[in-house]
């Protein structure tokens, strides 16, 4: 187990060897200068040298890469481009911002997901099942901003129950964080709960028909130990990898609804970059962003071995 | 073929509907000047935010411009982009897939670890940085969401070339002699062919799911350009007076996106179900 440990971490590391590659070469795709795209056309050349030094901008592109990955290494993540602002301390301030809104997001998905998904399969061809497996499909299509709109609509604009934009830290005051992250999170996790409920779905109703799931119904198990404890059980695991790849998409997605709700977090934080083509932190925000879904992939593939003793044999 | 349009018609009513609405989309961003009561791009600035009128039957924008023939042409926009940017992956990817599978060894490790690098990035932060660094405008934006798509057809045509490349179809064609590229292209190639229709009709949806959004969040295509995304975008300030602005371009993008993605479910199941719970 030690060694399946140790060669996924080994396959970690590299992917995020990769991924800063890519960051680091995002700033040299096009020709031009970094430093004027982003100051403008009208700054004077010497500011330019200036700017090109501070920035190790005017040093051979490995010797640029290695004293990037070597001040990321010391936590440093260099300076903004256009503010001066230490990103290392712009990304901590915003990565527990975009947490706060994502971990509920993939629990409360994962819950309500699971949750659909058996009580469609249960009741397979019944109203129910008609009803939840329509929205779902349509939950696939609905752009994350439009369902954010469409709930800014009802619940802020017409309803006035619940706040359009803002945000509060969980641990300034709990109940305001619950009040202001509510409809983020309602909007984020609305897909996330349509492709988990399609795919618990799915494998409970390939489970549902085996042997083993009769067998424990002839025993005379009762019918929620049955679904419960013998078909869900086998049913998750494809269900565990749809979750770790969603974790990419949620990243994704606060990007788009960071926005919507004025959240400062590092979606937001990234939009800003793009938009005013500061480099150094669009680099850094690629890096983090992939750190931490990569991290969760690993964390997903440990988990197998928690869920599935077949995994926990093959590592071995 | 006749049996397979059967089984692609039999799974409900859905099917049926969906795929009205892709001929549907098709035939819009084909016709949509001729279709289109108004241009576009031409503002109106006495008549702004109306309201469903005669003249303009989904009223107007902050700017004037007629919302419907502006819903016309971003199906054309959508369509365009999504298909282009699909096509490109599809090259991209089958050709890597072909080479990484076959071939084997180092070159099929470093395809694949790449391709787990650009699965590392959400896809819509790839497409938005990348589209940024490229520039801007519409070949940057295909281009971009190009590249994210790249992965998905790389791991399937991998996949697929090493189940298949150990057959003794393939060994056989390798004792006659037969060149690498003749085998990849004439042998491997079209087992290879359901599934990659079927990759193809789900990916043009996720196409223009990231376009809208890209659009949007205003990393797309520039305005004045007519795109669905970015007049749900212009719609919102007037959220409170004329909120039809930001939903009907929003139900436009649902309709096609959810439409693909049945429809490409449909095709699965006509092709080869034995892809099921894969693709």
């Amino acid at each position: 187990m030690g060694k399946y440990i140790i060669k996924r971490l080994a396959m970690s590391i590299l992917i995020i060897f990769l991924v800063s590659v890519f960051a680091f070469s995002l700033m040299h795709i096009l020709p031009g200068d970094p430093i004027r795209i982003a100051l403008g056309e009208s700054v004077s050349e010497e500011t330019i040298a200036e700017y090109r030094a501070k920035y190790h901008l005017d040093k051979p592109i490995i010797q640029q890469y290695g004293l990037w990955v070597e001040g990321i290494l010391h936590g440093d993540f260099g300076k903004s481009l256009l503010y001066g602002e230490d990103v290392t301390t712009l990304i901590k301030t915003k990565l527990p911002v975009t947490m706060a809104i994502g971990i509920p997001v993939v629990l409360i998905s994962a819950v309500f997901g699971i949750l659909f998904g058996v009580v469609t399969a249960v009741k397979r061809g019944t109203w129910i099942d008609q009803v939840i497996t329509s929205i779902a499909n349509i939950g696939i299509g609905v752009p994350q901003f439009w369902i954010a709109i469409l709930c800014i609509f009802l619940f802020g604009l017409k309803l006035h129950v619940l706040p359009i934009q803002g945000y509060t830290a969980p641990s300034e005051d709990f109940g305001k964080y619950v009040y202001m992250a509510f409809l983020p999170v309602l909007c984020l996790s609305f897909g996330f709960i349509a492709t988990i409920t399609r795919q618990t779905r799915s494998n409970m109703l390939e489970v549902i028909n085996q042997d083993y799931v009769r067998t424990a119904r002839a025993n005379g198990i009762s019918e929620g130990s049955v679904i419960f404890r013998h078909a869900l059980k086998n049913a998750l695991i494809p269900v565990i990898t749809i979750i770790g790849l969603q974790v990419r998409i949620i990243v994704g997605g606060s990007v788009v609804i960071e926005r919507i709700f004025n959240i400062p977090g590092i979606g937001a934080l990234l939009i800003r970059a793009i938009t005013e083509r500061d480099y150094f932190i669009i680099q850094a925000c690629v890096l983090v962003i992939s750190l931490v879904t990569v991290g969760c992939n690993f964390i997903v593939d440990l988990l197998y071995g928690v869920v599935d003793p077949r995994v926990r044999k093959s590592w071995r | 073929m006749k049996r397979k349009m059967k089984v692609f018609f039999n799974r409900g009513i859905l099917s049926g509907i969906c795929f009205v609405i892709v001929v549907l989309l098709i035939f819009v961003a084909v016709f949509a000047p001729v279709l289109a009561p108004c241009d576009p791009n031409v503002n109106d600035l006495r008549n702004v935010v109306k309201g469903i009128s005669g003249e303009h039957l989904l009223g107007t924008d902050y700017l004037g411009r007629d919302v419907l023939s502006r819903i016309l042409y971003g199906a054309r926009i959508s369509l365009y982009t999504s298909i282009l940017a699909g096509a490109l992956s599809a090259v991209l990817g089958i050709l890597l897939g072909l080479v990484a599978g076959y071939f084997g060894g180092i070159l099929n490790q470093t395809i694949m670890r790449m391709t787990d690098a650009i699965l590392a990035i959400p896809a819509l932060i790839f497409t938005l940085v990348l589209a940024s660094a490229l520039g801007g405008g519409v070949l940057s934006i295909v281009i971009s969401i190009g590249v994210s798509l790249v992965p998905t057809y790389i791991r399937m045509v991998n996949g697929q070339v090493l189940s298949i490349k150990e057959s003794d179809y393939v060994t056989a064609g390798k004792l006659i002699g037969l060149k690498n590229i003749r085998i990849l292209l004439k042998h491997l190639l079209p087992n290879c062919f359901p599934s990659l229709i079927v990759l193809f009709t789900m990916n043009l949806g996720q196409g223009i799911m990231l376009e809208a959004t890209m659009s949007y969040l205003g990393v797309g295509i520039a305005p004045p350009t007519a795109t669905w995304g970015a007049m749900v975008s212009d719609g919102y300030s007037y959220l409170t007076t004329a909120p039809l602005l930001s939903i009907l371009p929003g139900i436009c993008i649902i309709l096609v996106v959810v439409a693909f993605n049945v429809v490409g479910d449909g095709l699965r199941d006509a092709l080869d179900p034995r892809l099921r719970g894969k693709l």
